[in-house]
């Protein structure tokens, strides 16, 4: 058996708790327990890279950028970036029923419907709620349909804009290629999404917990933010359920995880359930309160 | 109507948010008059808006409500002494600790069933002795006695229930306590039990939990023996015992549980564990990393960094190509260490990679390779 070096020799104790704490005061994700080897399996090719040694040495680099660029190239490399098409279909589902109401209410009013997904990584979230909205023929006729995909890695955006997948990204359609065919070109194993699909998609490059993203976004009708809220602290969680609360209309849609609640953890949310799924409803009148108190 | 009834009817709002504020003020201005209000609505029994809202008062006024509480404890009607002592035991005031024992003595089960818990999770170590004598009381009873000692903790406890380990009905309930509250020593004693039948899970998640708890970790030789048994718990439907099973497979150091490490890589909660079963296992862990990143699986970059540390540098060409950017960065710093024609060529051309970190990677090897400076590949 090789010996390898332990993972105190790797990084200090007070190495990983300078780097876990700047990655949770920036962020909001929490690095729970001792994660010294999964830190180290993650961004040890930085330290290579820009020539350093030592993780003290990695920390006092990514502060003392002044482009936080190393800062969102460190978080890049904690997040996870697993995704699929049409993942979670029965949240979809909901989507698709929400989709008619809010159709309903805009009747008579302005014709625009804005989506965010938030930690969209490589994009399948993005263009799954764009051919959902496609496939509803509900905002085909001057609706001005938006789309906007948020994420801190900048290779997922650039690849987001690429808008080109491998098979691995269709796992939950079972194979089912008359759908995949009407909206991608295969070739040699890749799936490039045809232009039409994606015309209204955008990406931007952004950490989600910064209140002043949403400034420029607002009035959002529907948020998916799912499986980020598992990793961030409590203190993240409530600043970022409270961006999402200003960033929506006043009857705004808000889904999360499966696996995700925010029940009795804000009322700036009340949950509504949906079949098989919740579905959080932005909470207005609490939002009134939230901005009476502040002012 | 007057305000305090006012007050009190506020309390009834089915806003959660509201109603928690209503109770925190009320206990803020804690007024005893309030109380028997309380007590008639702990008797409202079909009425559970009335009584849940009772008991969040109660808990809410903490130490200042025990008094009264006690004495429900010797109210006529058997629910309202299994509510005070329910109640008794969430605030965990000490001065009841005496009124609870006599409690276990009540003629209704459900009573000093109520009073057993309730001294778990007041967790005086003074009613280990009396909780030991109810090991022989009706099942339920002996169950909650079990979970309250392991609550309490401590040496006395801790000698109680590896004792009671040997009962092999209440052996499940036990080991769960021993998680809580065991130490070295209990280590030793869950590891005959683990494998065996079908609570040999939670003898081995007790087990895990306390060895990470304690930093200790058990005899090779016993990993070795229970390796086979290990392999099934690691498929468990049970979440805890999974993770048990994959930390224990972790301190195995042998190869066969390569491929279970590998699947790990993919689960959060595992994944510290997982990397370090694999790194214990430095070479003997490649064929399987090397068949993983053959396949389309996950973490394709942990696992290529992994084989960049066994200094199996000769590996990357393959994956030179791959389709995930973290790969083919890890492949250009190892290529840098391998001074051939096809490394050169293959470095090249990752040097015009559009991902930015590859090309850097790419551009950097190649400079170690002209400055004949390579690295070793396991610094990284």
């Amino acid at each position: 058996m090789t010996a390898f070096p332990d993972k105190k020799t790797i990084m200090s104790a007070e190495e990983f708790s300078s780097l876990r704490d700047l990655i949770e005061r920036e962020f909001g994700i929490l690095l729970r327990g001792d994660r010294r080897l999964t830190l180290h399996t993650k961004v040890s090719h930085r330290l290579s890279i820009l020539g350093l040694s030592t993780y003290k040495e990695y920390y006092d680099f990514i502060v003392a950028d002044p482009t936080r660029e190393e800062l969102f190239i460190l978080a890049s490399h904690i997040t996870n970036n697993e995704t699929y098409f049409f993942r979670e279909r029965p949240q979809l589902d909901a989507l698709a029923e929400i989709l008619q109401d809010i159709k309903r209410e805009k009747q008579g009013g302005e014709q625009r419907l804005r989506i965010l997904s938030l930690a969209s990584s490589s994009g399948e979230e993005a263009y799954s709620l764009n051919i959902l909205i496609h496939e509803s023929g509900l905002f085909a006729w001057n609706w001005d349909v938006e789309i906007i995909g948020i994420d801190i890695d900048r290779t997922a955006v650039s690849k987001a804009h690429a808008a080109t997948y491998t098979a691995n990204s269709f796992r939950s359609l079972n194979g089912d290629m008359s759908r995949i065919q009407r909206y991608f070109t295969v070739e040699d194993g890749r799936y490039e999404l045809k232009r039409a699909y994606a015309k209204n998609v955008e990406f931007r490059h952004a950490n989600i917990l910064d209140s002043g993203l949403y400034a420029g976004l607002a009035p959002v009708d529907v948020i998916f933010c799912r499986n980020v809220l598992i990793y961030m602290s409590d203190p993240a969680t409530e600043r970022l359920v409270s961006n999402f609360s200003s960033a929506l209309t006043e009857t705004g849609y808000l889904f999360i995880g499966s696996a995700e609640s925010l029940i009795q953890k804000t009322n700036l949310f009340t949950p509504e359930y949906r079949e098989k799924v919740i579905v959080y409803r932005k909470n207005s009148e609490a939002q009134a309160d939230a901005g009476q108190q502040r002012t | 109507m007057d305000e305090n009834q006012d007050r009190l009817n506020r309390l009834r709002t089915k806003d959660w948010w509201s109603r928690k504020k209503e109770i925190e003020e009320l206990a803020a201005g804690h007024e005893e008059r309030h109380l028997a209000v309380l007590e008639s609505w702990l008797r409202k029994g079909e009425d559970h808006l009335s009584r849940n809202i009772a008991m969040e008062v109660f808990r809410a006024l903490g130490s200042g409500a025990t008094a009264f509480l006690v004495s429900l404890l010797s109210d006529s009607d058997a629910d309202i002494r299994i509510f005070a002592a329910n109640l008794i035991g969430d605030i965990g005031d000490k001065d009841a600790l005496t009124a609870l024992i006599e409690a276990l003595e009540d003629t209704d089960v459900n009573v000093r069933i109520a009073a057993i818990e309730a001294l778990g999770k007041m967790g005086d170590a003074r009613a280990v002795g009396v909780l030991a004598r109810r090991l022989e009381d009706s099942p339920w009873s002996v169950m909650a006695a079990v979970d309250a000692l392991g609550r309490i903790g401590g040496d006395e406890a801790r000698t109680v229930l590896h004792r009671f380990l040997v009962r092999g009905e209440y052996r499940g309930m036990t080991c769960e306590a021993l998680e809580r509250a065991g130490d070295r020593a209990s280590v030793e004693q869950l590891m005959q039990y683990v494998g065996r039948g079908e609570i040999g899970g939670l003898a081995l998640r007790a087990l895990v939990t306390i060895a990470e708890r304690e930093c200790v970790m058990p005899s090779p030789l016993f990993i070795a023996e229970t390796l086979p048994v290990l392999k099934d718990l690691v498929q468990s439907p049970d979440a805890a015992v999974r993770r048990a099973a994959l930390i224990a497979l972790s301190w195995a150091g042998k190869a066969d549980a390569a491929p279970c490490l590998i699947a790990a890589l993919g689960d959060d909660g595992l994944q510290e564990h997982a990397i370090n079963g694999l790194m214990a296992l430095g070479r003997d862990a490649v064929p399987d990393i090397i068949g993983a990143l053959r396949g389309r699986g996950g973490q394709r970059g942990i696992l290529a960094k992994i084989l960049s540390m066994t200094g199996e540098v000769h590996a990357f060409p393959e994956f030179a190509g791959d389709a995930d950017s973290e790969v083919r960065t890890e492949a250009a710093l190892a290529l840098g260490t391998v001074n051939t024609p096809e490394a050169k060529a293959l470095l090249v051309k990752l040097s015009a990679d559009p991902v930015d970190e590859v090309k850097a990677a790419a551009v950097l090897s190649l400079q170690l390779m002209k400055g004949g400076a390579g690295n070793d590949g396991l610094s990284r």
